[in-house]
């Protein structure tokens, strides 16, 4: 929209927004109700403009701004150039109908394909894109709450300096100044700082920039990356190099601290490839068995066969010990028992080029050393690991983030880019980036929200969103796609291609041609190649190739010895990563794996620490090292490493939004020097005060019942129904069956296959307006999810089981919630359905009391106020095929109805029966391991039919003959044998 | 015998102009007692405490009382419970002691029925106020709607509505059928204009024609003969809200008698709680007598007793069950969250109570009027504990939860208990408390015995 | 004649039931059929004396409770038979267990509503207006008198006032209609 040039008070602007809680504004100018505003008004809506001009009170401008939020996405969709529907053609937009775009979601600066669901132009849903190798169709929680980022009102809406609002045109003339100023001393005193990306049209744009200034400074900030792999496998293989483990070829795998399925860039790929050699079916007498030895708890070592905690400097004596017994390296004494280590080598070896060792990326490189020397002696190369290219942009010359505040604090920089990165928040303790911030003049901000960096810099820019930009990124494996907007930038946000490309003096290149050009001319795509490629959602023969190498595995004899005293590990929050999803609710109030905590983070420790410090859940722990201290309440997990303290990154941030403000606490601080992941010297204290560690789940145990019914494989082989034996035998009923003529819509979740991700409570709260209702509310036991994932503790609390079991309703066939509901807001449906009639329900909350499963969730307030004249951007998010629920009615799962009905109403047109697949729930959609089939139990051939007759099929509390049409696959774990008198068995 | 049963019933044999006149004054009498003041202002103050509450609840919602999801009922279904069990002992002192020809009853039946009318409005209120959209409980009524739909008639809460609903009604045609003749009493000895239209008119003309008084006690009779079941069956539905459901602890086929037995046991300790103030501030001693007070007293030891019972069975059949998920709701309500409560409660209602065998307790007023109090808490506690512990400790531990109480929750107790109490305030001063042609038969038929 | 058929009737006080009994028993003796007492609680022995004949009250409440069970119930069918069947957790429409307990309920209110208006009714009450008040010292529960009244239908009406004398009244009075 036209910016104007006059600067706006911005501090009362602020005071205003804050006042007006959550009535948003589009930005500052409309806020400020200029002139600039009135005219975008007038070209906009002129009814409502004329209105605006006889009353021009407060409230009238409010309500005016509420509109054009409302219609944020409609103006926005005059639909953005050249872009290419997925499988609907025509593109143009029918009302009601959705559109599907293929386009990719940057996190973590990698490349996760998407293909997102569009209602008149408004996206609303992202699913994973089903050719794309890093989601394979999957999704995760982060890429289902990106809508929610979209429409984020906190995003930055405009270029300030020192605070004033200034235009693009204005940021440009700075620009150019600052070209003006570096371009005679080849860029000396000028300094870029990224964060971390993989888009080769940027790398090739920041390339010719470092050609244009050769001494200007690169600095490539992650706060998350480990460089203990890329330097090991720099030393053997004399360049740069990743792995690439190949889950679905391996029998034995053994984790060194590595959480491939919760953490990196191909986590989905490797949970997908993973499953696929864990997963029981009829006839299937093998699955691979997997060992984790971990420093703190993962969904990873949850699912493992075999499971460690230990301290994180432990990690190398135990790689060393595990080397030396496949004859590489002398033997040391490890945490982990000898004849523990004796038996998982036995397993690697018989397993030969199956077996497979991958270490966590933070681990040191000597860690890495023995991993690529083990699995070499296995001589898994090509088979179960492969080593490729990394894809992500680390040129060589770029300086560290410590060295640049150096040059900073020397005053040898003079002007400073930050792109796409929050260094004033995330830099380690002992850099203090922010003071040496002041000692550069020139200090620009390009980012998407008004955060710490860009509070200190004098220029800020917002950034425009993955889903209203043009750019390209590549995958875990090298495939790139090109990142293809669905929306025109709503607050006006710019692509980082356009200030590289401005800092290259080509002021008005739009991203889309920058990208084009570099496509054809450097990429070789022609416009079929293109136009397929923006149509797939990947460009093909990207994709990098294996390194084909003999290179001699080099063995470190060095061990670092482990560390004494109480170590924190520090790991990066599973949704709010570094911290730049704070601001997102859906992430911070969505449950987080194996703790279930929410809003906020904790002091993780293991019991029996707890119990020798004298903690107590609630407890408030003093954390410092030298004067950087944060206080933070203790959460005791089952199965964490003793003397150990757990604390996730990404939390205590002052300056990111309403939502993500001031919730948990800032570990950065606590990092210095080479101590990134595992820090030790730290003081902690038990402060006086107490505070509430937010939870979902508050009991832990099963009690005994028979609820996720698990076994090992030989059990399974011995007797495949093991689980409906231990079924009580089902007492009669004295009712008449109803009959089932139509569809019998069933689900089927299998706990072998099931990793605890969450990405299928995500999914459901974005497909279904699930709202979200802040931590108070939560602690009150008043959250809203649909779907939730029970996590049980089973064995001994020191190294306990973890078992996971997704429960949506059941939609029993008996349901005790319909008998007891007076209004006949809750009864069944032709086709099966437990269907929850809003309009009807008028809140006795008896059908909840009287769900056996307590899957039912009531709006005990109004959670979603949308009332006319209080329009927020976040209108715009609803799924227009769901309703949103109103105060004071229950609500539960549908099994997304809505898709049901539309794919009736699709085979109806066809008229043809429902063909099985042709609906899928969000959950199932999302879930990265298709442990959730759904389908028509009525129809012989369906897959849920199939495996509703599977001999590990059972149904949860079936002695209550509800009946449910919900079923689960008892959970199947490959325990080694030979391990099972060492240690009690980690599940059963 | 006779002189025995005249002395402690009607002390002293007054005449039946004094017994008329003596009850008629209280109403009829232009000046009060100031503690009938300073009661009635106090109890007025909780009054307007309980509106404002009513307005705060349905305005933010009910998420502002102490509930979650699984525990989704609370202190509001606690309370009806309650309120009706207080309601029932009013029936049964009016109805079923008139069926077994209980003279004693004829001085505390009048008040006894106030009692029952007000408790069983309060309980009605509740279960609307419940609700997360109170404005749309009369869905549960077969009215024709836009919704072409019917109520869910398996619904126990649909049998709730209905049974509260009729005993409403037959309670009020009860108390009114009693309340005529009376009336009519008030009407001809009214000095003012006003009072003797406003009587007149309430007294629909009656006469007392030897015809008519025929007709009167034959339905009266059978009124009573109708709410003697009705009493039982009320509170049967109320428990069957719980005993229908399959939570544990809830899911009991002892609930109705054991629900009816703690009706009466706290509807009596309810009536202790008024009649013993009540002779007191308005000299009625001589028509409340020490007899009707001990009569009382051993029907709450009874009824207490049986709840005892009931308490002792409730336990073992969720033991002897054998599932787990009862067995462990039972270990949860005495070691739980909610155990405190239990415990409070046994102290309450099996302790307390066995103070009631020594007959100097039963004379002692003072003592007896707090034990009441006591018994009235513990029974509240008895259906809170019922209520909440179930839910919060079910079949999914994963579901498990506790709610906490907030304000709201005290503030709409302790509101409708100031509302009662104001209510019966008002209904004293104008209407006569006690039945005046009953006693005066009842004198009447001593004197002549 | 004229001058007395303007008459209700007349009546006489007693200061006891039981002489308001003996003095009705008397007089029907003596064979007055058009009497009726007026008593401040209700004497079951004059019903006999009266010949107050046997109410069909509660046959009339019987009939309601049987009416209010039955209508009810088959309301209940109506509904989830005929106008909106549907599946409500796999019950069977008629799930008499559950529809009996609103039977009960409803026949009892029946019955209730029954007895009532039927006392109302039979009784004609409410009566504002009744000539029995214009007797001077007639008063319903003032000084709690007994009155017998012989009202002027009576054959032997003429008599009447003497034969109340005889039997005792403290007073006799006459009753304009």
């Amino acid at each position: 929209m036209s910016a104007t040039a006059e600067p706006l008070d911005l501090a009362r602007l602020r005071a205003e927004a804050v006042e007006r809680g959550p009535q948003f504004w589009r930005s500052l100018e409309e806020l400020a109700d200029t002139a600039a505003f009135r005219e975008y008004l007038h070209n906009e809506f002129p009814r409502l403009a004329a209105r605006f001009d006889i009353a021009p009170d407060r409230r009238g401008v409010l309500k005016l701004m509420a509109a054009s939020l409302a219609m944020a996405g409609l103006t926005a969709c005059k639909k953005a150039d050249h872009i290419a529907p997925y499988v609907d053609k025509p593109a143009d937009v029918t009302p009601g109908r959705a559109l599907h775009y293929a386009t990719a979601l940057s996190i973590g600066g990698y490349g996760f394909g998407a293909i997102v669901e569009s209602h008149e132009g408004r996206p609303t849903k992202v699913e994973g894109n089903p050719d794309h190798p890093a989601s394979l169709g999957a999704s995760d929680a982060i890429m289902q709450a990106a809508c929610l980022g979209l429409y984020d009102p906190e995003r930055s809406r405009t270029p300030t300096k020192d605070e004033q609002a200034m235009s693009w045109d204005a940021f440009l003339g700075e620009v150019a100044a600052l070209r003006d100023e570096i371009g005679n001393r080849e860029g000396a005193g000028f300094a870029l700082m990224i964060g971390p990306i993989t888009s080769p049209s940027e790398a090739w744009l920041i390339d010719r920039l470092r050609a244009a200034y050769p001494r200007m400074l690169l600095c490539v900030h992650d706060p998350l990356a480990a460089d203990g792999e890329r330097t090991a496998l720099q030393q053997v293989f004399g360049r740069a190099t990743a792995t690439l483990p190949r889950l679905g070829q391996a029998d034995v795998i053994v984790s060194l601290d590595a959480d491939f399925l919760g953490e990196g860039p191909g986590r989905l790929a490797h949970a997908r490839a993973f499953s696929s050699r864990r997963i029981v079916r009829d006839g299937a007498t093998t699955m691979a068995r997997l060992y984790a030895i971990e420093s703190t708890p993962t969904i990873t070592g949850a699912s493992a066969d075999h499971r460690w905690a230990v301290r994180g400097s432990a990690v190398p004596a135990i790689a060393a010990a595990l080397a030396a017994r496949l004859g590489l390296g002398a033997d040391v004494n490890a945490p982990v028992p000898s004849a523990a280590l004796d038996a998982i080598a036995a397993d690697l070896r018989k397993a030969a080029g199956t077996g497979l060792v991958v270490a966590g990326p933070h681990q040191s490189a000597d860690v890495h050393l023995q991993v690529h020397a083990m699995n070499a002696s296995l001589g898994s190369f090509g088979l179960a690991v492969d080593y490729i290219p990394p894809p992500d942009y680390r040129p060589p010359g770029a300086v560290s983030l410590g060295a640049l505040v150096e040059q900073m604090r020397r005053g040898a920089v003079t002007a400073l880019l930050v792109l796409d990165a929050n260094p004033a928040y995330t830099a380690p303790g002992d850099v203090s980036f922010a003071e040496a911030l002041v000692k550069v003049p020139r200090t620009m901000h390009v980012g998407r929200y008004v955060d710490a960096t860009a509070k200190a810099s004098r220029w800020h820019v917002p950034l425009a969103h993955d889903l209203e930009r043009w750019g390209d990124i590549r995958a875990f494996d090298g495939t790139a796609s090109i990142i293809q907007p669905l929306v025109q930038p709503l607050y006006g946000g710019h692509a980082a291609s356009e200030v590289l490309s401005a800092l290259l003096g080509e002021y008005s290149a739009s991203p889309l041609d920058t990208l084009r050009t570099y496509w054809r001319e450097i990429g070789g795509l022609d416009d079929a190649a293109w136009r397929a490629a923006i149509q797939r959602g990947v460009i093909s023969g990207t994709t990098s190739a294996p390194v084909v190498s003999n290179a001699a595995p080099v063995l470190s004899s060095k061990v670092n010895p482990a560390g004494t005293g109480i170590e924190v590990r520090v790991v990066p929050d599973p949704w709010l990563r570094a911290g730049e999803y704070a601001n997102n609710a859906w992430l911070q109030e969505l449950p987080r794996p194996l703790s279930k905590i929410v809003w906020g983070n904790a002091a993780l420790v293991a019991p029996a620490t707890a119990g020798r410090l004298q903690l107590a859940s609630g407890d408030v722990v003093r954390v410092a090292r030298d004067n950087n201290a944060i206080e933070l309440p203790v959460s005791i997990e089952p199965g964490h490493p003793e003397e150990v303290i757990t604390i996730a990154l990404g939390f205590g941030q002052s300056a990111i939004g309403q939502v993500g403000n001031g919730v948990g606490a800032n570990a950065f601080p606590l990092r210095a020097g080479e101590a990134l992941w595992f820090l030790d010297g730290l003081s902690v204290s038990k402060a006086e005060a107490r505070a509430a560690v937010v939870t979902t789940q508050h009991h832990h145990s099963m009690e005994g019942r028979d609820i996720v019914r698990n076994g090992t494989l030989a059990e399974y082989v011995a007797n495949p129904t093991f689980a409906k034996d231990r079924e009580p035998a089902p007492s009669g009923t004295l009712y008449p069956p109803w009959p089932s003529r139509e569809e019998a819509w069933a689900m089927v979740i299998d706990q072998t296959a099931c990793i605890g991700c969450m990405a299928c409570v995500s999914a459901c709260q974005a497909e279904n307006n699930i709202p979200t209702v802040g931590v108070d509310e939560v602690a009150n036991g008043h959250e809203m999810h649909w779907l939730r994932v029970d996590r049980y503790y089973t064995g001994s609390v020191d190294n306990p089981g973890v078992v996971f079991q997704p429960v949506p309703c059941m939609h029993c066939e008996e349901a005790p919630c319909e008998e007891v509901c007076p209004v006949n807001a809750t009864v069944h449906t032709h086709d099966g359905l437990n269907a929850q009639i809003y309009n009807r329900c008028v809140g006795t909350r008896y059908c909840s009391q009287n769900c056996p499963y307590k899957v039912r969730r009531f709006n005990f307030l109004d959670y979603q106020p949308f009332a006319e004249g209080t329009g927020s951007p976040l209108a715009a998010l609803m799924n227009p095929d769901v309703s949103v629920r109103s105060r004071g009615v229950m609500e539960k799962c549908t099994y997304c109805v809505q898709r049901i009905e539309r794919g009736r109403i699709e085979a109806e047109l066809a008229d043809q029966p429902i063909a099985d697949g042709a609906v899928t729930p969000a959950c199932a959609q999302a879930c990265p391991t298709q442990a959730i089939i759904f389908g028509n139990r009525n129809d012989p051939g369906s897959r849920v039919r199939r495996l509703h007759e599977h001999p590990l099929d059972y149904a949860l509390l079936a002695e209550l003959n509800t009946r449910p049409r919900t079923t689960y696959l008892a959970r199947v774990s490959n325990p080694n044998p030979a391990l099972a008198k060492l240690e009690e068995p980690v599940h059963g | 015998m006779a002189e025995a049963r005249a002395a402690t019933l009607v002390r002293g044999d007054p005449g039946y102009p004094e017994i008329t006149g003596r009850i008629a004054s209280i109403v009829l009498a232009g000046r009060l007692p100031r503690i009938f003041w300073l009661g009635f202002l106090g109890f007025f103050a909780l009054m307007l405490l309980f509106l404002f509450a009513i307005a705060y609840l349905v305005a933010a919602g009910v998420g502002k009382l102490g509930l979650n999801v699984p525990v989704v009922w609370g202190t509001m279904i606690t309370n009806v419970v309650w309120w009706i069990g207080i309601g029932h002992a009013g029936t049964l002192i009016s109805a079923v002691l008139l069926l077994f020809r209980q003279p004693w009853r004829n001085s505390i039946n009048r008040f006894a029925e106030a009692m029952t009318l007000l408790a069983v409005a309060m309980a009605g209120l509740f279960p609307i106020l419940h609700l997360g959209r109170p404005w749309f409980f009369y869905w549960l009524l077969p009215l024709p709607n836009t919704h072409m739909h019917w109520p869910q008639w398996r619904s126990p809460l649909v049998w709730d509505f209905a049974a509260i609903a009729t005993y409403i009604v037959v309670s009020l045609l009860f108390w009114y059928m009693g309340l005529i003749p009376d009336l009519a009493v008030l009407r001809d000895r009214a000095r003012s204009r006003g009072a003797q239209v406003f009587y007149g008119l309430l007294a629909l003309g009656w006469r007392g024609s030897a015809f008519h008084w025929k007709r009167h006690q034959t339905v009266y009779f059978l009124l009573a003969a109708i709410a003697t079941p009705l009493v039982v069956s009320v509170h049967s539905v109320v428990s069957l809200d719980f005993a229908v459901a399959i939570v544990p602890g809830y899911h009991s086929t002892i609930f109705p008698p054991y629900f009816v037995a703690g009706a009466l046991y706290s509807g009596f300790a309810m009536v202790l709680t008024i009649a013993i103030p009540l002779r007191a501030a308005f000299g009625l001693r001589d028509f409340i007598t020490q007899r009707h007070i001990d009569n009382g007293v051993k029907v709450m030891l009874a009824a207490g007793m049986l709840v005892a019972y009931g308490y002792l069975s409730e336990t073992f059949f969720s033991w002897y069950s054998g599932t787990p998920y009862d067995r462990y709701e039972l270990f949860a309500r005495f070691l739980g969250p909610y155990a405190p409560c239990f415990w409070i409660m046994l102290a309450c209602n099996v302790g307390a109570l066995q103070l009631l065998w020594f007959r100097r307790v039963r004379n002692n007023m003072a003592l007896l009027f707090g034990i009441a109090l006591v018994i009235n808490v513990g029974m509240w506690l008895e259906r809170f504990v019922i209520v909440v512990s179930g839910p919060a400790n079910d079949f999914l531990p994963s579901a498990w939860n506790t709610a906490t109480l907030t304000w709201l929750d005290f503030a709409l107790l302790f509101g409708s208990l100031g509302t009662f109490f104001a209510l019966m305030f008002l209904f004293v001063r104008i209407l006569p408390a006690i039945s005046i042609f009953e006693v005066a038969e009842e004198a009447h038929q001593e004197g002549a015995a | 004649m004229t001058a007395r058929s303007k008459l209700y009737g007349v009546i006489g006080a007693y200061r006891e039931p039981e002489p308001l009994v003996s003095a009705a028993r008397t007089l029907r003796d003596a064979g007055y059929a058009e009497l009726d007492a007026f008593t401040p609680f209700p004497v079951p022995a004059l019903d006999a004396i009266l010949q107050t004949r046997a109410t069909p009250l509660p046959l009339l409440v019987l009939a309601g409770g049987i009416f209010g069970a039955v209508a009810s119930y088959a309301l209940i069918l109506y509904s989830v038979m005929v106008d909106y069947p549907i599946d409500v957790g796999g019950r069977p429409l008629n799930a008499w267990p559950a529809y009996l307990v609103l039977a009960f309920e409803g026949g009892v209110l029946g019955a209730a509503l029954a007895g009532f208006v039927g006392m109302l009714a039979l009784n004609r009450l409410p009566t504002y207006y009744h000539p029995i008040f214009n007797a001077p010292s007639f008063t319903f529960a003032r000084d709690d008198r007994f009155y017998l009244l012989v009202k002027s239908s009576d054959a032997k009406f003429a008599e009447a006032r003497n034969a109340l004398r005889r039997t005792g009244a403290i007073l006799v009075e006459e009753v304009a209609p």
